[in-house]
């Protein structure tokens, strides 16, 4: 765990990981980015709008008998609606996403082999990864409309992507996402729809009346 | 779980604001899933995510419909407790049904269906998408299990209340399909861009109003719903292993006395019938041994008849005690070009006949055709017999059978709201 403080307020920043390149300070919303001891601001995010997620940054769980922190989030925006993408660090260094989008909840993992070609990526097109079967089910153009947290890549406020989020015949989960900025490569994520409380989480948002 | 549970104690996120329309003021409860909500006293229909809360659509000169739970009204449902938030009256060619959008922040979103008074409880399931919209299946698999087609049609919005994660709007449509295999249903709602699975469990009218505390009685459950549970399937499904081993019990102890039948031949006679003379006299058979046990004996006979009768007025006589007992044997055979009646044999048992020594008085009459050859008569004792059997067959079936008729007009009740019924001949 590294702790630095912020350039801007001075406050506390905490990088649990050591692949933690991205924060945002929790004191004044200054978003930094880590050169290896030392960060460097490059903006400011400004509050978030509070929203009905029962995930927080902090909150922990385990998924497969491994347990994980919620280190950050990105807020994606897109023309029908928002979703979180909580960032979890497992204990053995594993990165993961904890999709938070219309009341389903999927946990998926980054992979840079395997993803399909942007250039025929189209509606209905079948792939098979990694010898699950999937179909393109949306593409939409995304913005994010904010992030909090520690991260493993730059999320700052109003990048902008294409999503494509394929279904599945059970419930795998699959979604490569395309950075409108030339030169980022392209990131897939592989996983699975999960009911919440399977992942036995704690420090959770309890609201009150429901548990 | 919930004593387990750690965290930060929240107030549930609502976001309030005033109608553009009307100026009355309105919540929005799912903050960040919520992309349209309905203005609850001018019923505009606002955009949730516009910073300006714009009126996507006003409408005017609208039916009214009361939902039957009231939105925000909490209640639990197979252990799981939902916040009812949004309602939708949806209609197909003049038939209409009630929708509800229920909520949990740690377990999402569930619709709950009110058909004609019959509810069911739909949860969204993964499958990929089919482009089911270009055939229609009659079977559909779902783990393991068989769903077969019971609705397809359009639904359209007629009405909205409350809020939505989707963009909704009354005028929208979607082609709509229903598979049941009760008390579960799969159905899919397809639209341009999406085809949506969802799988459903009935849910009792009674259940509904508990669980969410409404005063009122439910609507009138009409008829038996779509994924009703038949009370009577289970009944036939319980009296089908019982009647199963009955019929095999009888089955064995046929056999069994199949087996040990002695079925012994204790006389045999022959009689002409060839002269009007034959049916004159009285015949006294000779005497014959009975043996064994008290036991049945059956008396057989045939007669050389063609479109006639014989009747054969036979007493069994003890010798010792000459007590009779009378055996008459009736035998009639008529046939024409492509029919036939009757047989040219008969025969009687009588039960309980004790041992001894016995013959046979016997006086025959006859139709008024004239007859040639004998008359043949035989007497076993200790005989295995079918008649019985099929009595007991009869009585074990006739619960089940009757049960199996209720069951099917059950069924056939259940399929007549359906475009697709199997009894659709009836």
């Amino acid at each position: 765990m590294l702790k630095i403080p912020c350039p801007s307020c001075g406050g506390e920043l905490v990088f649990r990981s050591q692949s933690s390149v991205f924060a945002v300070c929790p004191y004044c919303t200054s978003t930094v980015v880590r050169h290896d001891l030392d960060v460097e601001k490059i903006g400011e995010m400004g509050a978030l709008a509070e929203d009905s997620s029962p995930i927080q940054i902090g909150m922990t769980g385990s998924y497969k008998n491994k347990f994980f922190y919620t280190s950050g989030r990105i807020i994606y925006e897109y023309e029908d609606g928002q979703w979180n993408e909580w960032h979890l660090y497992f204990d053995n260094g594993e990165s993961a996403w904890l999709t938070d989008a219309q009341g389903e909840f999927a946990i998926s993992f980054a992979k840079e082999e395997g993803i399909p070609s942007a250039s025929k990526l189209r509606l209905g097109l079948g792939v098979d990864v990694g010898g699950d079967y999937f179909k393109v089910s949306d593409i939409k153009q995304v913005t994010y409309k904010g992030s909090e947290g520690e991260l493993p890549f730059k999320a700052e406020k109003n990048y902008k992507s294409v999503v494509y989020d394929f279904s599945h015949n059970d419930n795998k989960f699959l979604t490569v996402e395309i950075p409108n900025e030339r030169g980022v490569p392209p990131i897939m994520y592989k996983g699975s729809y999960i009911e919440f409380w399977k992942l036995s989480p704690q420090n959770i948002r309890i609201f009150e009346g429901w548990i | 779980m919930a004593l387990t549970i750690k965290g930060t104690k929240v107030k549930p996120v609502v976001k309030s604001f005033n109608c553009l329309s009307c100026g009355s003021p309105v919540k929005i409860h799912v903050v960040g899933h919520t992309l349209n909500v309905v203005c609850p006293s001018c019923k505009a229909i606002i955009d949730a995510k516009d910073p300006n809360f714009r009126i996507i659509q006003k409408l005017t000169n609208q039916k009214k419909y009361t939902p039957y739970i009231p939105l925000n009204n909490k209640g639990k449902l197979k252990g799981k407790l939902w916040e009812c938030t949004g309602f939708v009256v949806k209609s197909d060619s003049g038939y209409y049904w009630q929708e509800y959008l229920l909520y949990n922040p740690y377990e999402g979103y569930r619709w709950l269906v009110e058909v004609n008074g019959h509810w069911v409880l739909y949860k969204k399931i993964y499958r990929a998408v089919e482009d089911a919209s270009s055939v229609i299946s009659q079977r559909v698999r779902y783990k393991q299990k068989k769903f077969r087609l019971f609705n397809d049609g359009t639904a359209r919005v007629t009405y909205v209340e409350g809020e939505f994660y989707w963009r909704i709007k009354a005028g929208n449509a979607s082609l709509a399909r229903d598979y049941i295999a009760p008390p579960e249903s799969l159905s899919v709602e397809i639209t341009k861009n999406e085809e949506n699975w969802s799988l459903g469990i009935h849910i009792d009218a009674e259940t509904i109003q508990k669980a969410f505390k409404v005063e009122n009685p439910p609507p009138y459950s009409m008829g038996v719903g779509m994924a009703q549970p038949s009370p009577i399937k289970e009944k036939l499904q319980k009296c089908i292993k019982p009647m199963l081993t009955s019929l095999v019990v009888l089955f064995g102890l046929w056999v069994i006395r199949g087996i040990t039948a002695s079925n012994k031949l204790v006389h045999q006679s022959y009689h002409s019938v060839s002269s009007e003379e034959d049916f004159k006299k009285t015949i006294k058979t000779e005497e014959f041994e009975i043996s064994g046990r008290t036991s049945n004996i059956r008396i057989h006979g045939t007669a050389p008849i063609l479109n006639s009768w014989l009747y054969a007025d036979a007493i069994l006589i003890d010798v010792d005690s000459q007590k009779g007992i009378p055996i008459p044997l009736e035998i009639s055979y008529y046939r024409g070009g492509d029919w036939s009646e009757g047989s040219r044999s008969s025969s009687r048992i009588i039960n309980n006949v004790p041992p001894g020594r016995y013959y046979l008085n016997l006086k025959l009459q006859k139709g008024p055709t004239f007859l040639r050859g004998n008359f043949y008569l035989e007497i076993r004792r200790d005989v295995t017999f079918s008649s019985n059997m099929f009595m007991a067959v009869i009585l074990i079936l006739l619960g089940p059978l009757f049960t199996f008729f209720r069951s099917r007009s059950f069924e056939v009740s259940r399929w007549s709201n359906s475009d697709y019924s199997p009894y659709q001949s009836e």
